[in-house]
């Protein structure tokens, strides 16, 4: 009884604190400046954070396993670059979608593998990821823009199904497949596991090094298709995209409240961390504050969500 | 002439809410040997850590030299000449001797080393210490029993008061202890005391001056070693005697359910694990049987279970279950073909802490219980209450962390996780290591059950009186090999320990 009381209280703050800050900061945004509560803006925030909730839940997957995945950014501008090229050649544009995802996976299942089979740190694994995927990005365009997608093509990015955003849905149901795939699963039971103690997954019969490469292809999936409905919804596919998107992301994810160690956090976590930050970076611009500000101000808000598990972790453990 | 250089004074200590030592007074003298015996969790790893600093008495007090010490302190306990040389070998093998001896203590002004001093004082340390070894010998070219005289060199090379040995012969042969117990003599003229942590009865009764025991926490008495016997040791210890606690009978005979023939793993030179790797290992457990494995530390008992399991690489060998030859080339196919291996190490080996007792339970046999890719909800709450009950784990739920449950407790979640698979053969690797003696003697009491209906177990242990007391045959290692089998009529300390000092059989 004694360490339900306890730890009830805490787990329950940590886990609606978010809520609190998200509403905080939608109030104090309004307040400043009245262009933020306008049904354009608030339109913009929503896609915006759509695109980066279904990268960010591929990436939550690695991060509930205790790994890490750098390579999001590089892996959606390579795959988006790809999709656009065959487009712009005259390619069925379903086909060029599923091209551009299925390599979304093959990357995805490289740098698992680089882990797994190589023992690479999965930090080194992704970061030559992250290179080599910008590399044959800029190889492949030679550094510019493959604009002209067709308006067919656009359709994912700018199109409503009724009221509603295309991505918007295409992200609803990412979330809701993901979560159900890591809470109702054996594959995301083990997913947690590998987070807990990667040693006890094994030793409990665990496939250790295969669900290395599952979760790697799921972010590999997920980055790709994210970087598609970017790319649909500019219009043209870019070799810089992505490149912010390794610590925007990653340090959503982690606001949001899935720890770094892994074992813990849920999707959800990562859809309220994106929302967080995107809310934070579209209003400071709305405020007119520069974006080397919004660099620090989200650089500050992750060590203080680390600082404040940490501080949490430990209290949890003298008791 | 006993002066007195450390008191303890109504120590308790408790984590997490349980007690782990409660009231302990006693004192240390100078220039005297003194054990501290109990079984495994009684608290003597803990008294020894309160004792070096490295843990914090939740009350109590301790005088050093008359003096009170209000927070002793890893650094505080080393400048008082306080050192403790651990069981499991804190050694950097990479490094020669002279750097092991003075790591943390180097001679140095500003940054630079006195290299030529440090060498000379190791030669000197190394000398006293009846070792014919050069200092610049790197520490991965040493034996086991060479490797803990460089702990011990390490403890006297600075200002000596007190040495902590804890289960300092578990690794040595009968020589080496003999050499081991000179020097402790030797030292003890030059005024060092010396804390003796060990269940040897017979190595504690031949070198202590005085024996405290210690059970579940607390200190049931003090012992002078020429007023009392073995047996009466044992009696403080367990609180009842031997045949009481150990209660082993066989009942089920049943045939043949694992054997292995000329098991043997990839040679590691370096003893990088501080144990021998198993060479040519036959063996054989049927449905029904316990077999014991013993041994000293380091001789190879983990590394064969690991090695049965797939988790080490073989170097050749067969291995048959019910007759069939199989080959497992990791733990899962060993899980799929009916194996369970509770391991030794529960805390990083057994147990994912921050998950509840649930789900800790599940995870062997969560895809055996899956409808399709999802998760089966109420056949796993059904399978968790059935064995929090069976094996009587104290819980406020199965939705409690393991982390916050006690050792024994602990260990039943990981008993349950294994057994709730079903297993044909059950490997258990130090099983009561670190609990307390009731949740010891309810394993005991779950080990009889299991074998009654069919079940092969295997039970390595560095126990030898829980080896001997729950096992129907035992087989004995050292350096790696197979050194002697006996049945059960057969069983004597004696015989088991020279066979594990690698003798030949008696």
């Amino acid at each position: 009884m004694r360490g339900q009381i306890k730890f009830k209280s805490p787990n329950l703050l940590r886990k609606y604190s978010i809520l609190i800050i998200i509403a905080g900061l939608i109030v104090f945004f309004s307040l400043m400046e009245h262009r933020f509560i306008s049904a354009a803006n608030i339109t913009n925030i929503i896609r915006q954070s759509a695109v980066m909730i279904i990268v960010a839940s591929g990436a939550t997957f690695v991060m509930i396993a205790g790994d890490i995945d750098i390579s999001i950014g590089g892996v959606a501008c390579m795959t988006s670059v790809i999709a656009g090229l065959l487009i712009v050649k005259g390619f069925p544009i379903a086909v060029a979608v599923l091209v551009a995802v299925f390599f979304g996976g093959v990357c995805g299942i490289i740098s698992g593998a680089l882990i797994a089979r190589f023992d690479f740190p999965s930090m080194v694994a992704t970061l030559a990821m992250m290179n080599l995927t910008t590399g044959i990005a800029n190889l492949l365009t030679d550094g510019t823009a493959i604009s002209n997608l067709p308006a067919s093509f656009q359709v994912m990015g700018r199109g409503y199904l009724g009221p509603v955003p295309i991505q918007v849905l295409a992200m609803l149901v990412i979330v809701v497949v993901a979560s159900l795939v890591l809470t109702g699963t054996t594959y995301g039971r083990y997913i947690y596991a590998i987070g807990g103690n990667a040693n006890v997954a094994k030793l409990s019969g665990i496939n250790v090094k295969k669900m290395k490469l599952v979760y790697y292809m799921i972010s590999g999936f997920c980055a790709a298709f994210g970087g598609i409905l970017i790319t649909s919804r500019m219009g043209s596919a870019q070799p810089t995209l992505g490149v912010s998107w390794p610590m925007d992301i990653l340090s959503a994810i982690v606001i949001g409240g899935v720890s770094f160690k892994g074992g813990s956090g849920t999707i959800l976590n990562a859809v309220f961390g994106i929302i967080l930050m995107t809310l934070l970076t579209n209003g400071l611009t709305l405020l007119g504050i520069n974006t080397f500000w919004q660099a620090v101000v989200t650089a500050i808000l992750l060590m203080v969500t680390i600082i404040v598990n940490y501080l949490q972790d430990s209290r949890k453990k003298r008791d | 002439m006993s002066e007195e250089l450390l008191k303890l004074e109504h120590i308790s200590k408790a984590f997490s809410g349980v007690v782990v030592l409660e009231d302990i007074s006693l004192s240390i003298p100078r220039g005297q040997v003194i054990s501290i015996v109990g079984e495994n969790g009684a608290g003597k790893s803990t008294l020894a850590n309160i004792i070096s600093g490295s843990l914090k008495p939740s009350s109590g007090k301790l005088y050093f030299e008359g003096k009170i010490c209000e927070e002793l302190s890893i650094r505080q306990a080393r400048e008082y000449g306080i050192s403790m040389v651990h069981q499991e070998l804190m050694v950097l093998p990479e490094l020669d001797i002279t750097a092991n001896i003075f790591i943390g203590t180097e001679y140095q002004k500003r940054g630079v080393l006195f290299q030529k001093k440090m060498r000379e004082k190791a030669a000197a340390i190394l000398k006293t210490l009846g070792m014919s070894i050069s200092p610049d010998t790197l520490v991965k070219d040493i034996d086991i029993s060479g490797r803990q005289m460089i702990e011990i060199a390490r403890a006297i090379s600075g200002r000596a008061s007190i040495i902590l040995l804890d289960e300092p012969t578990s690794s040595l042969s009968d020589t080496e202890i003999q050499k081991l117990f000179q020097v402790v003599q030797s030292l003890k003229q030059q005024g060092i005391s010396f804390i003796f942590v060990s269940h040897r009865l017979k190595e504690v009764l031949e070198i202590s001056d005085y024996i405290y025991v210690l059970k579940d926490g607390r200190l049931v008495t003090g012992l002078e070693p020429e007023k009392t016997d073995e047996d009466e040791i044992i009696v403080q210890m367990v609180g009842r005697s031997f045949d009481d606690f150990y209660d082993r009978k066989r009942t089920y005979f049943g045939k043949e359910a694992l054997r292995l023939e000329n098991f043997s793993g990839i040679e590691d030179k370096n003893l990088s694990r501080n144990a021998h790797i198993p060479r040519n290992v036959n063996l054989h457990v049927e449905e029904g049987e316990v077999l014991g494995i013993s041994g000293l530390v380091g001789a190879g008992r983990t590394e064969l279970a690991r090695l049965i399991f797939g988790e080490d690489r073989k170097e050749s060998g067969e291995l048959y279950l019910f007759g069939e030859p199989v080959k497992l080339g990791c733990c899962r196919e060993a899980y799929e073909k009916g194996l369970a291996w509770v391991t030794e190490d529960r805390k990083n080996e057994g147990l994912i802490l921050d998950f509840d007792i649930k789900r800790n339970m599940v995870l062997p046999i969560q895809r055996r219980l899956a409808r399709g890719a999802f998760v089966n909800k109420q056949a796993e709450n059904a399978v968790v209450e059935k064995y929090i009950g069976r094996l009587n784990v104290k819980t406020t739920g199965s939705g409690q962390l393991t982390r916050y449950l006690s050792g024994g407790n602990q260990q039943k979640v990981v008993l349950a996780k294994w057994l709730a698979s079903e297993p044909k053969v059950l490997v258990l690797d130090e099983p009561t290591k670190g609990i307390d003696v009731n949740a010891k003697h309810e394993i005991y009491t779950l080990i009889n059950e299991l074998t009654a209906q069919g079940m092969a177990i295997i039970l390595i242990s560095s126990e030898l009186m829980e080896v001997i007391g729950m096992s129907d045959r035992i087989m004995v290692m050292h350096d790696g090999r197979i050194s002697g089998e006996f049945e059960r009529e057969e069983f004597t300390e004696e015989a088991i320990m020279a066979c594990a000092v690698g003798k030949e059989k008696i």
